[in-house]
């Protein structure tokens, strides 16, 4: 099915190749880097599950989404990474929350370094020794993270926010987790969430459509039918505690905080999130009051920014910098979204609404951004340019709407990170 | 496609006009570059900041809210002995906004730069106060940053004494006695004596957008002239540094130097580079992380204007001695030859890739021209990248012998105290 938007100047078709796969290809004309992107929906917070064969769930150890991403630039014959140096390709992988994405980006030989994407994440190939020294790479990327105060102020946020999902989990697991890693469960997980059709294959850029779907005919093979069933826990809307804090070698503490929110509906979501971002912008974006009373106090500084986060396991409205006094920064910013209740002006939401719909123009201005943002509402289930359309068509009443039932003052949760005690 | 080519638009003021029609939005990037000297390192950092300002504050936020989101980006960075203060304003085109924003930007634009609010020839000091503190707190939010801290420590030691030691946004303790005054000749010393390089990437309105520019730096002013950066020494011996700080992981950092430094022809290093730690086949990736399995990260970066390899990495305490040897044993082993011929064409290839891609970002884009702009280059990012094909083996190999280590830095945990 093609799509069009006339408001972006923007074109995505989707189709199904029968393989079983979602190819979906947006075309930006002139663009001179091409991307492609081999996504399996499948990330950190799939903890469990089953297939509709199975008897059990299968139980799965913190870190394996990303030890996987890891591990499948591995084949007999050497890594991918070797195989795309050939085509000049810059190449890379991340595995997030609910997706892992496998990409290139290339300004030549396109379709010699797609070949090799279709390839490496369709050809597993994981042993005992290969499994030891990937132990020790990543071993290092979570001390890295540990070390990272803003990734520690992140998840520890998640944690005061969650109860059950997995989000609140550090992505890359702990070094304990991921010493219990086999060959055996790598295949486990990789036959069930990497079949073609648990996948989408995303290209963007000024590409020939006819080649990029001979390539997948020539590559991918038939996936038969799967389900899987993921056993997620319902997530109460209470927060597990309002405050978290955690001592690091800091200078200047810095924090976290905001809102959780309900997980909205496919429907919901184009409209829920555009409202919940201008909600974000009135009350603390760099034209609102509190935000100058914050900064030329010095409570905050140029680096404060905040917004809608979300995944298929969270959302939330999350604001974030450092500050000498975080508690007093959080406390206004509550106080802010009480004080929209009684009334957005006009002249504020049209405000808000010409620099959200800039921002949303400025996020198609590379192949990237087109693909990765049609990628993600693809698996969340929403037409491609549904998202930012929702932005040019908003409504007063829609902020008005969320503000009433969607936002309580009782689900705001603080986390920072402070420096050690003086002994 | 055209040569592009700075336009002397007033004394020492050039604006370059880059034509392009893909993206949704347009950029005007306005740069002033200053020598970097610790005396004016601090007051000079906070200009960008205050200038956006405007008259009020949140006024000028909501114009450029009201402008489709104009985004207007002060910035500081370092390029050799230079500071160079930047104020980036990137808009959405007309096509899209149904009306022509650029003039009002770009008027805009210029009188934040030109007519700030100030009173007897002082700022004012609330706006003073809270820009002094905003560049104070974008200070210690990068000490916040241990792998950042590391490669600034590295650096300030290494090049201590000389303007690229010094912190680009000057010393915190520098901010306590910056006043209105002393901010607001900042700001006339920055008016009459910067270089000024203006870049504007767009489709239409670069003749209009000039024009004002003209009509508000047009004036007399008194530039400074940059010489050439000083060519190092080489040295038989190397420093090292340890410093302690309570974190989990040691960030390992080692700074080369070289005699290969701007105006020379640099493309073999960088081929050197791409070839020893540029790539994710480059030998730092494939044999310190991927061999030994010792860490996460292990890169090198290269500073053209002088001559600086520097390696990043974090790695256990225990496998620093490990990682040190190996990371000096892959820089040696390319002056030794031992590389094949494909080892070469994949640096290349990862380098053209490189170069082109800048077309296809405005942000990169415009950095990528200021950088040829202050190297005195011009090559457009194609030329650039279809120039390494001529780099031979044997100069891969001279770029490699050509270095030397200057310091090792290594930021580790505390020690267990032992009692």
């Amino acid at each position: 099915m093609i799509y069009q938007s006339k408001i972006l100047n923007e074109t995505t078709e989707i189709l199904s190749h029968h393989s079983g796969l979602t190819v979906i290809l947006c075309q930006k004309p002139g663009a001179v880097s091409n991307y492609a992107g081999f996504c399996a929906k499948y990330g950190s917070i799939d903890t469990r599950f089953k297939l509709k064969t199975d008897d059990s769930y299968t139980e799965i150890v913190d870190g394996v989404a990303h030890f996987l991403e890891h591990k499948l630039f591995e084949s007999e014959q050497g890594d991918a990474f070797t195989l795309f140096a050939k085509t000049g390709a810059s190449a890379n992988a991340a595995t997030s929350f609910d997706k892992t994405n496998y990409y290139f980006t290339t300004t030549r030989n396109f379709y010699e370094a797609l070949k090799i994407l279709l390839d490496f994440v369709t050809h597993p190939y994981f042993t005992d020794q290969t499994i030891a020294k990937e132990q020790g790479i990543i071993g290092q990327e979570i001390k890295m993270y540990d070390d990272m105060p803003g990734w520690r102020v992140y998840f520890n946020f998640l944690g005061a926010l969650y109860h059950n999902s997995a989000v609140k989990i550090d992505i890359g697991g702990s070094i304990e987790s991921i010493s219990k890693i086999t060959p055996v469960l790598l295949n486990k997980i990789y036959s069930s969430f990497y079949s073609l059709r648990n996948m989408a294959l995303v290209v963007a850029g000024d590409f020939e459509r006819e080649k990029v779907l001979s390539l997948c005919d020539e590559r991918l093979s038939y996936a038969p039918e799967i389900e899987i069933v993921r056993n997620e826990k319902p997530e109460p809307p209470e927060l597990v505690k309002n405050f978290v804090n955690q001592q690091l070698e800091v200078v200047m503490p810095l924090f976290q905080c905001g809102y959780k929110l309900r997980k909205p509906t496919a429907k919901e979501e184009p409209v829920y999130f555009a409202a919940g971002e201008s909600l974000c912008e009135l009350a603390i974006g760099e034209g609102s009051a509190l935000y100058r009373e914050l900064y030329d106090s010095g409570l905050i500084n140029s680096n404060f920014g905040g917004g809608l986060d979300d995944s298929r396991g969270h959302c939330c409205l999350i604001f974030g910098g450092e500050s000498p006094a975080p508690e007093t920064v959080a406390e206004k910013i509550k106080a802010a979204f009480t004080d929209l209740s009684k009334g957005i002006s006009d002249e504020d939401f049209s405000r808000i609404k010409s620099k959200l719909c800039g921002r949303i123009l400025n996020s198609y201005n590379t192949p990237i951004g087109a693909g990765r943002i049609a990628n993600e509402a693809f698996f969340s289930g929403v037409a491609p340019f549904a998202h930012a359309e929702a932005y040019f068509g908003l409504k007063k009443s829609d902020l008005e709407s969320m503000l009433a039932n969607e936002i309580d003052n009782g689900c705001f949760a603080l986390s920072t990170v402070t420096g050690f005690e003086k002994q | 496609m055209p040569e592009i080519k700075p336009e002397q638009i007033a004394d020492a003021v050039s604006f370059t006009a880059i034509d392009n029609n893909f993206f949704k939005t347009v950029r005007i990037s306005v740069n002033f570059v200053l020598p970097l000297s610790k005396a004016t390192a601090a007051p000079n950092a906070v200009l960008p900041f205050i200038l956006c300002r405007g008259k009020d504050f949140t006024a000028t936020k909501r114009r450029l809210e009201n402008l489709f989101g104009a985004q207007l980006n002060p910035r500081v960075q370092k390029v050799a002995d230079r500071q160079v203060l930047s104020i980036d304003l990137e808009l959405v085109k007309s096509e899209y906004a149904k009306k022509d924003l650029l003039p009002e930007a770009a008027e805009l634009l210029c009188e934040l730069i030109t007519d700030p609010p100030a009173s007897r020839g002082a700022f004012l000091k609330k706006d003073t106060e809270a820009e002094k503190q905003n560049v104070c707190g974008l200070i210690l939010a990068e000490q916040n940053d241990k792998r950042t801290l590391a490669v600034k420590r590295c650096t300030a030691i290494m090049f201590d004494g000389e303007p690229y030691g010094l912190d680009k946004y000057g010393e915190l303790d520098q901010f306590t006695a910056l006043d209105g005054k002393t901010l607001y000749k900042a700001w006339q010393n920055m008016l009459k004596t910067a270089v000024v390089e203006i870049i504007f990437i767009g489709t239409a309105g670069a003749e209009e957008v000039k024009k004002i520019f003209v009509k508000y730096l047009g004036g007399k002013r008194e530039p400074v002239s940059f010489g050439a950066v000083q060519k190092p020494n080489p040295c038989e011996e190397y420093g090292e540094v340890e410093e302690r700080m309570n974190i989990t992981q040691a960030k390992l950092i080692m700074g080369y130097r070289t005699t290969d430094i701007l105006p020379g022809d640099l493309r073999a290093f960088e081929v050197m580079r791409s070839l020893f730690g540029g790539s994710t086949t480059s030998k730092l990736f494939s044999n310190v992380r991927e061999k030994l399995s010792l860490c996460y990260y292990c890169s090198a970066s290269y500073n053209k204007f002088l001559g600086l390899l520097m390696v990043d990495s974090g790695v256990l305490e225990e496998n620093v001695r490990k990682a040190r040897e190996s990371i000096d044993a892959q820089l040696k082993a390319i002056g030794d030859g031992d590389f094949t011929d494909a080892d070469i064409e994949g640096a290349k290839l990862y380098l053209q890739n490189i170069y082109r891609s800048t077309e296809g970002s405005l942000q990169q884009l415009s950095a990528y021209w200021l950088s040829e702009i202050l190297a005195g280059t011009m090559r457009s990012p194609n030329g650039a990248a279809d120039s390494f094909d001529a780099v031979t083996r044997d100069q891969v190999i001279a770029a490699a012998k050509s270095c030397w280590l200057d310091t090792v830095y290594l930021l580790a945990g505390q020690k267990e105290k032992t009692e």
